[in-house]
């Protein structure tokens, strides 16, 4: 499990945002606005507060390595609801949501990778030339080996 | 291939008792006159020191090239000395190939392959088809202790027995070996695995392999019991049945058949001069020489009539006009075009022969030895 220092105050600054111009419509938005409501239960905005994430002080770095899977069942209201709460859990809801992407980022890197490597292992056969088909490497691989397994059994080896 | 020896000697039968019949009736072979060391070379593992070898053994030629770049083809005959005399005025005991053919009068002369295995039947040629094997690996070089590994390229549908035994004579002169069928050698030489239909046409058996990217099996592959060995005995029969009184042998009956051998429409006569009663003479053979050429074609297109026809229908296509002709036989004048015309029956086909039927075989098997991977190599000895 991936663990994530992030600056609690650098934390408190993105969550906030820069103080509010006057007049400002923006900020005064409901940020939870034209979006759909699912059917969901209220949740208390302390919901997060026994999970997994640890604090530790005000101003020090914040580890934060949580599974952070209840975001999952949220609404949108309720997370924009549990965002606005200046509480420290609101912070703690935060932390846990950009540790969700970043092990959402994490997965798709590995499977980018595994998806790459598949392309490089797999050897597509070589096209035919000249009226003459011509077997690829995999291919080959696999008739040496069914050679060696004959003549194993051949010699009463196995195979 | 130390517990294989075991094992290979109980199951096989076939070299002990030749070897026991053999020394009663061949007192006079004698290994330590050969080059080879007595040793098998130690099975050190494959690597940059080893040596790989491709082996066609045929009825008629053994031919055989290795991965230092040497290629050999041999007579598969060997001949032992009948008496003291023989053996001082040849200076050894054994001979070889066309060095045993050359005097064959005062030689025991033994052809040890029969259909492109050792011949049962004959107790001297388990002992026999050692020595040819032992002098093919000599004409390979090895250095003094060098690994050597060998594929052998066997008819396609040798028995289990018949493939053992040709393990077994190898068993003492190789690190380890293995059995392969002779077209699937030659198919995977030429790089063609997928469907293809080879057919290697020897002196003892006409081999018929299909080839659809994978090891073929039994229901692959064809062995007739034809070849050029057919064609030369209904040549002398011909010829004999023509001209009653001439002097002709076997050995000059090939000889005529591998200078001239055809079955297309003649361009030109094929006259040799023969004796009768010592009195040499011109005979015009061109008749007899082209039906007996021709003799083996019918038999041939019926076994590709039979694998294609029992083909997965979607690549029949494919397979008939991909049909490749190797071996001694194919290189009758005319062959190719001949088995593509009687295959009409089919929609027609394509039919080339190999640039180097001698070496064809040899060289997949060469190709084969040194792209196998070194696990199963090492697996083997």
């Amino acid at each position: 499990m991936a663990v994530y220092a992030v600056p609690l105050q650098e934390l408190k600054r993105l969550r906030h945002g820069p103080p509010p111009s006057a007049g400002s419509s923006e900020n005064n938005a409901d940020p939870s606005a034209g979006l759909p409501e699912p059917a969901t239960k209220p949740v208390d905005a302390s919901a997060t507060q026994g999970s997994s994430p640890s604090v530790r002080g005000s101003g020090e770095e914040v580890a934060f390595a949580a599974s952070a899977d209840q975001l999952m069942g949220l609404s949108r209201s309720q997370l924009a609801a549990l965002l606005a709460d200046p509480s420290e859990s609101g912070n703690k809801v935060l932390l846990a949501m950009i540790y969700r992407l970043a092990t959402i980022e994490q997965q798709l890197d590995e499977l980018g990778s595994y998806i790459r490597g598949r392309s490089v292992q797999h050897s597509y056969p070589t096209p035919a030339s000249a009226g003459q088909p011509v077997v690829g490497d995999t291919g080959k691989a696999e008739v040496l080996e069914q050679v060696f397994r004959k003549n194993l059994s051949l010699r009463g080896m196995g195979g | 291939m130390s517990r294989v020896k075991e094992s290979m000697t109980a199951e096989a039968g076939l070299e002990t008792e030749s070897k026991t019949e053999a020394q009663a009736s061949v007192p006079q072979l004698d290994e330590t006159r050969l080059d080879l060391p007595g040793e098998r070379p130690p099975p050190i593992g494959r690597g940059e020191n080893a040596l790989y070898v491709g082996i066609d053994l045929g009825t008629s030629r053994t031919s055989v090239s290795v991965s230092n770049g040497a290629r050999h083809t041999v007579l598969s005959y060997v001949g032992v000395c009948k008496d003291a005399i023989g053996h001082k005025r040849l200076g050894k005991g054994v001979l070889v190939g066309q060095a045993a053919l050359d005097n064959r009068l005062a030689l025991d002369l033994v052809r040890p392959l029969k259909g492109g295995v050792i011949d049962s039947s004959d107790a001297r040629c388990g002992r026999a088809v050692r020595e040819l094997l032992r002098h093919v690996v000599s004409l390979c070089e090895p250095q003094p202790g060098q690994p050597i590994y060998a594929v052998v390229g066997a008819p396609a549908r040798a028995s289990i027995e018949s493939q053992k035994a040709i393990l077994h004579a190898l068993e003492p002169l190789v690190t380890s070996a293995m059995i392969v069928s002779e077209p699937f050698a030659v198919a995977y030489g030429l790089d063609i695995l997928t469907e293809a239909l080879v057919i290697d046409i020897g002196a003892g058996t006409s081999d018929l392999c299909r080839m659809h990217g994978t090891l073929p099996d039994e229901t692959d592959q064809i062995t007739l019991r034809t070849g050029g060995d057919t064609i030369d005995e209904r040549l002398e029969q011909d010829i004999l049945k023509r001209y009653p009184k001439v002097q002709v042998t076997r050995n000059m009956v090939r000889q005529i058949k591998e200078k001239y051998g055809f079955v297309s429409d003649p361009h030109q006569k094929c006259e040799v001069t023969l004796t009768e009663m010592g009195r040499p003479k011109r005979f015009d053979l061109t008749d007899a020489l082209r039906a007996a050429c021709r003799s083996i074609v019918p038999e041939i297109v019926e076994a590709i009539y039979s694998l294609i026809g029992t083909f997965d229908p979607e690549f029949q296509a494919k397979l008939r006009n991909n049909v490749i002709l190797a071996g001694g036989g194919s290189r009758l004048i005319g062959l190719p075009l001949l088995i593509e015309k009687d295959l009409a029956g089919l929609g027609g086909g394509n039919v080339v022969a190999v640039e180097e039927p001698t070496y064809a075989g040899s060289n997949g098997g060469l190709k084969l030895a040194m792209e196998m991977p070194a696990r199963y190599w090492k697996a083997l000895v």
